[in-house]
């Protein structure tokens, strides 16, 4: 497996390069980024309206919603609460929830990993590891991070790929 | 009085003869012109014409032609194909990158690939063989079935629907 995304991939998040990443999956449709970094599951795609969908899960309670809110709502079933900034706290992990900037719904959410950096799944392409929050930027689709989300460390081992 | 673009396409041509063919010269012509099976339209109704209401995906080729190439030749869906794996490459080209399902849906190249119809079964189930993909909103949308229905997994769906391909007479 390359560490690398393909060109065009890189191509698509304009400040990927140039903020440092490396690739630690490769592409995989059967889970996203929030199944990802709500426990590292990858074998199911988190989404609203899901219900009875193969493959799919939402929690039970939280409002059907594209909208951040209702994501924020997911990952408080999982014990996350809000928290002011993404700077790593020794005793917490931490995640990041992006909004797009054309429609201003929930686009992406990253998870911090013990040294700092940041765990991504790319939608239904591959893993990567970024250094920074910033990596996106410049990436309508995506846009950037405008919540923040923290719990007491569970002690869940990191998958193999990113220990 | 506003026309129909139909309608006006007919009249600013008018007295060209070769784009109001009457159905009568039309048969006359097929007939004298149809030794070859695949060709069955005349050939003065397939040459490209300037027409500014023809979706843009139809005006290189002229709309006639690629009516006929659809649905008249001995290869219905010759080209079509083609037309399938472009929007394909685009679809994922732009999408595959999103967490959110229902906006992959929600795009321009999927809902035309959805809009092909039946005859893009056999190629979805392909592609959701050779490179599995969430295709199954395509399939239940162009099938009015979902075989899926009790699938419990991502992988499971997809069996589901290959399984379904094979009993109904698909090479998959």
């Amino acid at each position: 497996m390359s560490s690398r995304l393909t060109p065009r991939q890189e191509a698509r998040y304009p400040n990927l390069v140039a903020t440092g990443y490396s690739k630690t999956s490769d592409k995989d449709p059967k889970y996203n980024c929030v199944a990802w970094a709500a426990d590292w599951a990858a074998n199911l795609w988190w989404e609203p309206y899901s219900k009875n969908k193969p493959g799919m899960y939402w929690p039970e309670g939280v409002p059907d919603s594209f909208y951040v809110e209702a994501y924020i709502r997911a990952f408080r079933t999982i014990g996350y609460e809000l928290c002011e900034s993404s700077e790593l706290e020794v005793g917490f992990e931490k995640i990041a929830l992006f909004e797009d900037d054309i429609l201003g719904l929930f686009s992406h959410v990253a998870k911090q990993l013990p040294n700092g950096k940041w765990a991504s799944k790319l939608g239904g392409e591959d893993d990567i590891v970024h250094d920074s929050l910033e990596a996106f930027k410049g990436y309508a689709k995506y846009g950037k991070a405008t919540r923040f989300m923290k719990r007491k460390d569970t002690g869940l081992s990191l998958p193999k790929n990113l220990a | 009085m506003r026309l129909a673009h139909e309608e006006r396409w007919l009249i600013e041509r008018e007295p060209v003869e070769t784009n109001v063919i009457t159905v009568e010269k039309w048969g006359e012509e097929a007939l004298a012109e149809n030794s070859e099976d695949e060709q069955i339209l005349p050939q003065s109704r397939m040459d490209p014409q300037p027409c500014d209401w023809i979706p843009s995906g139809a005006r290189e080729k002229s709309y006639f032609r690629w009516i006929d190439e659809c649905f008249f030749t001995r290869s219905p869906g010759v080209g079509l194909k083609e037309q399938f794996q472009e929007l394909t490459s685009r679809w994922k080209d732009d999408t595959s990158d999103f967490s959110i399902l229902a906006l992959r849906y929600a795009n321009d190249s999927f809902l035309r690939i959805v809009g092909f119809g039946p005859i893009a079964i056999p190629w979805i189930l392909e592609e959701l063989r050779n490179d599995p993909d969430w295709w199954f909103e395509a399939l239940r949308a162009i099938t009015r079935e979902d075989p899926a229905s009790d699938a419990e997994s991502f992988d499971s769906a997809v069996e589901a629907w290959l399984k379904w391909g094979s009993d109904n007479g698909y090479d998959v």
